[in-house]
């Protein structure tokens, strides 16, 4: 039944039929439909395409499945349905519908197989998201929202423009373009790829964004569009080398702005940073094993992240604090919460047995092999940054130390959020600790690479053991405090925010003056028309003074002293005549 | 719950059991022979691992805390002050 069907379209039929349905079928539909997606992506076979033609000559080719397009699509499946599971308590039909269409959106982006289907889907995915930031009733979220759909029209268009040079220069299917040639449209679909990337400095609509969106909607957010892009790196720009830096740079800068975040979620967004300048860095180095690392690296992160985001929004679901200097004591509060979040925690900071540790691992080995020391030795400090914000600071901080007691009232978390979180911690230990299940799929090539040696292992181990060291020498100092760090958004929300402002003001003057003078133009003509007399007059064309016929009416007494001498003439010159 | 600021000889027995089961992991490393073969790659010599845990967690604190926190960090109604996301 489901042999070759659309994983994709899977999802928007289930956010349809969310929307439609009564509460409870909803509930029901978001909890189980995502699971048929997942039926369907193991019926796809490799090599199937799919088409169909539109517009008389012009054919989409929706749906062409190679081991990258597959394993993309597999893994965001398998996030969509926890996220399913994870959302299914929701009444909004409106988030219902724009979680699943983001998800089958994602879908579709990594199963299009040319550039006009590709471009449909990747704005797809724009605009289905933002409802999730706008959804929230935080009248932050509005101003949020506005930014991240203004960034993701830049990145949109960027896109657009290149793929019409694609078309117009006869290249109609999506593929590696690092070969050559670097022509405008390269540069512009790197450019638009990158901002849905989160490179630095283009990623402030992340950490901006993904803490604003709905609880259960940042959940999804943290999985795909960023995935969708590293996917679209790997297929269309793996092997250039400009990556290399610019993912070593997001790497590091996610690590350190992370360190200083108060903020649970905005934490784990400047996270999302650091982990996908990992898959960045292994898609511009274009090896084989770096290119498989970057591409087990987007499906670790998925889970594992997704899982940190679930943690996070069941407890600010549950107390209504989103702050780590507010929280403290919720491991004896909400047991299953702290257990997920131990499982995420040490999956994203590669602790063996966790599944970050299978493909983390893999992509610094691959810049290892390839030569590149400093990238190497960088991405690794970039991992201690990640022990040192989530696995030791939120860990801490949120769960183990003292109880701060400043929530008003503790909720219970619903079950089905339980079950999403619990979802997530199995794939994340059962990847992490069978790694053949992830490796046998992995697209570039065999994968000649061991996780689980005595030397890996004990390395994580006495790297993560002396990195505990400088975080209890610095405790004390390490609890954050309340504030705002400044980030590249600060560029346009402050300077260019002026900018416009400023001269929205100057057109607006403008505007104003202009149609005064123009009024006061009109006016002085029609009076002019109205009595060319007073011009003849030669009056002083400012002295304003109404027009008035009478002024100019001559009286009676003239017209009858005309007439008498008129008269007196004709009389005068009848008798001399006569 | 666990109040490690206020109690430092808790602190500092949990600093001593880290180090104490890092050298534990190092000592095993060289015993099943990791450090007999030539390294290819400077993390892979020995000690190297051990040592940058502990320098790079420092050079992170002190670029995060120490150097980035005061310059960048700001009031959190920073831009809520220039009337951004003003509720209307």
């Amino acid at each position: 039944m489901f042999e070759n069907f659309h994983p994709g379209f899977v999802f928007f039929l289930v956010g349809f039929f969310a929307c439609v349905l009564t509460p409870k079928l909803r509930k029901m539909m978001l909890a189980c439909g995502p699971f048929l997606a997942l039926i369907a992506i193991f019926n796809l076979l490799p090599g199937t395409v799919k088409d169909f033609t539109f517009l008389v000559d012009w054919t989409s080719h929706y749906m062409y499945v190679d081991g990258l397009s597959w394993i993309f699509a597999f893994i965001f499946c398998i996030m969509g349905c926890i996220g399913g599971v994870f959302s299914c308590h929701n009444d909004s039909s409106l988030e219902a519908i724009c979680s699943m269409g983001y998800v089958g959106a994602s879908i579709s982006v990594a199963l299009a197989h040319d550039w006009i289907t590709f471009l449909f889907f990747w704005e797809l995915m724009a605009a289905t998201s933002l409802f999730l930031v706008w959804n929230d009733p935080r009248p932050t979220s509005r101003g949020a929202g506005t930014r991240y759909i203004l960034m993701h029209t830049l990145s949109g268009n960027f896109v657009l423009f290149g793929v019409i040079f694609k078309l117009v220069s006869g290249d109609y299917l999506v593929h590696n373009l690092v070969a050559g040639p670097h022509d405008t449209a390269f540069w512009l679909i790197l450019i638009g790829v990158c901002i849905n990337a989160a490179v630095v400095p283009l990623h402030a609509w992340l950490v901006d964004a993904y803490p604003s969106a709905t609880i259960t909607g940042s959940v999804f957010m943290s999985s795909y569009t960023t995935k969708v892009a590293v996917y679209a790196l790997l297929r269309i720009f793996g092997g250039t080398e400009l990556l290399i830096g610019a993912g070593v740079v997001m790497a590091l800068y996610g690590a350190l702005y992370a360190v200083m975040e108060n903020d649970m979620l905005k934490l784990l967004s400047y996270h999302i940073v650091s982990q996908v300048g990992y898959m960045v860095a292994g898609a511009g180095i274009g090896t084989v094993m770096s290119m498989n690392g970057a591409t087990a690296h987007a499906f670790s992160d998925i889970l594992f992240k997704s899982l940190l985001f679930m943690c996070c929004d069941a407890i600010i679901f549950a107390t209504g604090i989103r702050k780590i200097n507010q929280l403290g004591g919720m491991a004896k509060r909400y047991r299953t919460v702290f257990i997920c979040f131990i499982v995420g925690a040490f999956s994203i900071s590669g602790i063996p047995l966790f599944n970050g540790f299978i493909s983390k691992t893999m992509t610094i080995y691959a810049a290892g092999e390839a030569g590149l020391m400093w990238t190497s030795i960088l991405l690794e400090l970039a991992s201690v940054g990640t022990l040192l914000s989530i696995c030791f600071k939120m860990l801490y901080f949120i769960f183990l130390a003292p109880d701060k007691g400043m929530a008003p009232e503790l909720r219970p978390i619903p079950a089905n959020m339980k079950v999403g979180m619990i979802m997530g911690a199995v794939c994340c230990t059962l990847f992490g600790s069978f790694p053949n299940l992830l490796y046998q799929y992995l697209p570039f090539g065999p994968v000649l690479y061991q996780p689980y040696t005595i030397a890996r292992v004990s390395a994580m181990f006495q790297m993560a053991f002396m990195a505990l060291i400088p975080f209890l020498t610095f405790l004390p100092r390490m609890e954050p405090h309340t504030a705002l760090s400044l980030d590249t958004d600060w560029f346009y929300r402050r300077p260019l925010k002026s900018l416009f402002r400023g001269i929205s003001n100057l057109c607006i003057s403008s505007c104003h003056s202009l149609g005064h003078a123009w009024a006061v133009g009109v006016h002085q003509f029609m009076n002019v028309c109205n009595n060319p007399m007073e011009l003849m007059d030669a009056r002083p064309f400012h002295v304003k003074k109404h027009y008035s016929p009478d002024n100019y009416r001559t009286s009676i007494a003239d017209t009858v002293m005309i007439i008498l001498t008129t008269l007196f003439i004709c009389i005068f010159y009848f008798q001399t005549i006569g | 719950m666990i109040d490690l600021i206020v109690d430092k000889k808790k602190r500092y027995k949990v600093m001593l059991a880290s180090f104490v089961i890092a050298a534990m992991c190092l000592a095993l490393s060289f015993a099943c022979g990791v450090y007999n073969e030539p390294a290819h790659e400077i993390l892979e010599k020995p000690f190297a691992i051990f040592a940058f845990g502990f320098i790079g967690c420092w050079i992170l604190i002190i670029m995060a805390k120490i150097i980035m926190t005061p310059l960048l960090q700001r009031d959190e109604e920073y831009y809520q002050k220039g009337d951004d996301d003003q509720d209307v």
